[in-house]
């Protein structure tokens, strides 16, 4: 499962030097692609670790 | 007779009913559940604000600061931890209603006093006895209380219901011949009100207005005391609330009071859309040629940046009246006539949600309570009762919210329950008091029927306390535990459009820092 345009979002976000995306998604039997859980909420973060910049 | 109501009866009954309310409002601050959206981050922002001593960030368009000062106070007392601080809010809205028990006890006393002085009918009698009108008074306001102002609501409404009925008591204070102090103690509830919310600041300019009339039209010495009196409490008043007047309009490049009336006329009238209204185009009939419009980073799904003005937990409804500034409403007749069909609907939601005062009212008038035909037996009270509908008629052409309708609802109808008389002799002021006693003991059995509700369901879900969501504590926990990421700029987005609004998990200015604090369902980096 993947945003609509998704890489296009985020390319834009590293651009800034963001770290991280946090964001809610609906329950699902699938977790979205690499995104992380954050606990038992429906809460996830995805790391921008190639964000130019971003240690 | 061996009555009932005898009045130190009815007194130490009013005393043990104030102090089970307050207990109950206990209840409900910890037992109510979780709720913040952007009114609460804005104003918590803003108390964050003021702790650091950034009055640049204080000074704020759309929200006046006396209400985030009280939160700020409520911090300062309890050095609350980032998950506490929420439930803390929740305490200080307790100690609000707390306040606002007092000021209706003050403000009944007030109304009494300017009756008494009225009052000279050997045939007739009050309606309501002192202690019963307090108890209808008592159980009207934990009525709103369980409604409209709801504690676990992080809004400044409540505190402004406590500086009107406390103004309104002063006025009628200085009616029943009281001493000069009361006039300043006008001006300061008034100034205080205007720093709660910039609303206050029209229905005070029309009181005092209304009280340098009528003193102009008395003789000499009555005339010099009010037209002296009414001159300090206005310079009081500017005193309060001058300052902040001043720091706006330096802050907006104008004279203004306050960009919310301006901003609601836009909303509500011109159908202007209320986010982003640069990138929508959304204006409605209102002008703009946005300053300093926020950044749209992608076409779609729209992407935004607060970047240029990242304050706050969410930059959008922390200031709107930044993003918005240059926004021009004009005047559409159309809109006008959309606004008055949906606001009489809203009106009459409101008065049919409230019907309270209006049963005990034709109760009493069924029963052979009736308003006197002396004017000298209603009219005292009649400017307090005009104040409160001036508040309706003010709202009404915009825009009505329960919780905006509390204060004018209250100075409307008590004084109009005061004004009711009975005949002096025969049982109906036993009647009355029996009314009030049943009014005020159904509002209570329900609340504490309520908050057994609320506790069992507590229990049930294993939450620390209603201040907690299951969604949003776990997941603050879980990235403030990724150590990784502090001191990092990141940002948060929402793919559920209602979470954009009451959560605030747009895409969104989160600024970086060591202390990352939850709120309003994210976790916001802070510095410092």
């Amino acid at each position: 499962m993947k945003l609509p345009n998704q890489d296009k979002v985020l390319d834009a976000l590293r651009a800034r030097h963001i770290a991280a995306v946090v964001a809610v998604f609906a329950p699902a039997e699938r977790e979205p692609e690499g995104w992380t859980k954050l606990g038992t909420s429906d809460f996830y973060v995805l790391r921008l670790g190639s964000a130019p910049g971003v240690q | 007779m061996d009555s009932f109501s005898t009045p130190s009866r009815l007194r130490k009954f009013a005393l043990i009913y104030s102090l089970l309310l307050v207990l109950c409002g206990i209840g409900y601050a910890r037992y109510s559940n979780y709720i913040l959206d952007g009114d609460a981050v804005a104003f918590m922002d803003i108390g964050d604000a003021m702790h650091a001593h950034d009055f640049a960030h204080v000074v704020n368009g759309y929200w006046n600061p006396a209400y985030a000062g009280a939160l700020l106070v409520g911090e300062m007392v309890t050095h609350p931890s980032r998950w506490k601080e929420l439930q803390t809010f929740y305490f200080v809205n307790w100690a609000i209603f707390v306040l606002n028990i007092g000021a209706c006890w003050y403000f009944v006393r007030s109304m009494v006093m300017v009756r008494e002085r009225a009052e000279d009918d050997a045939t007739t009698a009050p309606a309501l006895s002192h202690m019963a009108l307090l108890l209808v008074a008592l159980a009207l306001l934990f009525a709103s209380f369980q409604r409209e102002l709801i504690l676990s609501a992080v809004r400044a409404d409540a505190l402004l219901l406590l500086l009107f009925l406390m103004a309104a008591s002063f006025a009628m204070r200085i009616q029943s011949g009281g001493r000069f102090f009361y006039y300043p103690l006008l001006g300061a509830a008034l100034g205080l009100a205007y720093l709660t919310k910039s609303f206050a600041f029209l229905p005070s300019g029309f009181l005092l207005a209304a009280m340098m009339v009528y003193g102009l039209t008395r003789k000499a010495d009555a005339r010099k005391r009010i037209v002296g009196g009414v001159l300090v409490a206005g310079v009081v008043l500017l005193a309060l609330a001058g300052p902040y007047v001043a720091a706006i309009s330096k802050q907006r490049g104008r004279l203004t009071t306050g960009e919310s009336a301006r901003l609601n006329y836009a909303f509500f009238v011109d159908q202007t859309g209320r986010w982003h209204e640069w990138r929508t185009g959304d204006l409605g009939h209102a002008k703009a040629d946005f300053k300093h419009h926020e950044e749209l980073l992608v076409n779609w799904p729209p992407v935004y940046s607060f970047d240029r003005h990242a304050v706050g937990t969410y930059p959008l409804w922390f200031d709107p009246s930044y993003w918005t500034d240059t926004i021009k409403p004009q005047f559409y007749l159309k809109g006008h006539l959309l606004r008055l069909a949906r606001c009489s609907a809203l009106m009459l939601r409101f008065l049919l949600g409230h019907g309270e005062a209006f049963a005990v009212l034709a109760i009493l008038l069924v029963t052979g309570c009736f308003f006197g035909k002396r004017r000298a037996l209603w009219l005292p009270l009649v400017p307090v009762a005009a104040w409160g509908l001036l508040m309706f008629g003010i709202y009404f052409p915009i825009d009505l919210q329960d919780r905006y309708l509390t204060g004018p609802l209250l100075l409307l109808v008590l004084p109009v329950l005061a004004m009711l008389r009975r005949p002096a002799e025969g049982n109906r002021g036993e009647v009355a008091t029996g009314v009030a006693l049943t009014l005020a003991g159904l509002v209570l059995a329900t609340a504490i029927s309520d908050l057994g509700d609320r506790r069992r369901t507590l229990s049930v879900t294993g939450y620390p306390s209603g201040a907690y969501s299951k969604e949003i504590y776990p997941a603050a926990a879980a990235l403030g535990a990724a150590g990784s990421l502090r001191g990092r700029r990141w940002r948060a987005l929402g793919t559920r459009p209602a979470m954009w609004i009451t959560t605030g998990l747009g895409w969104r200015g989160l600024r970086s820092g060591r202390r990352l604090r939850f709120r309003m369902g994210a976790i916001r980096g802070r510095s410092g």
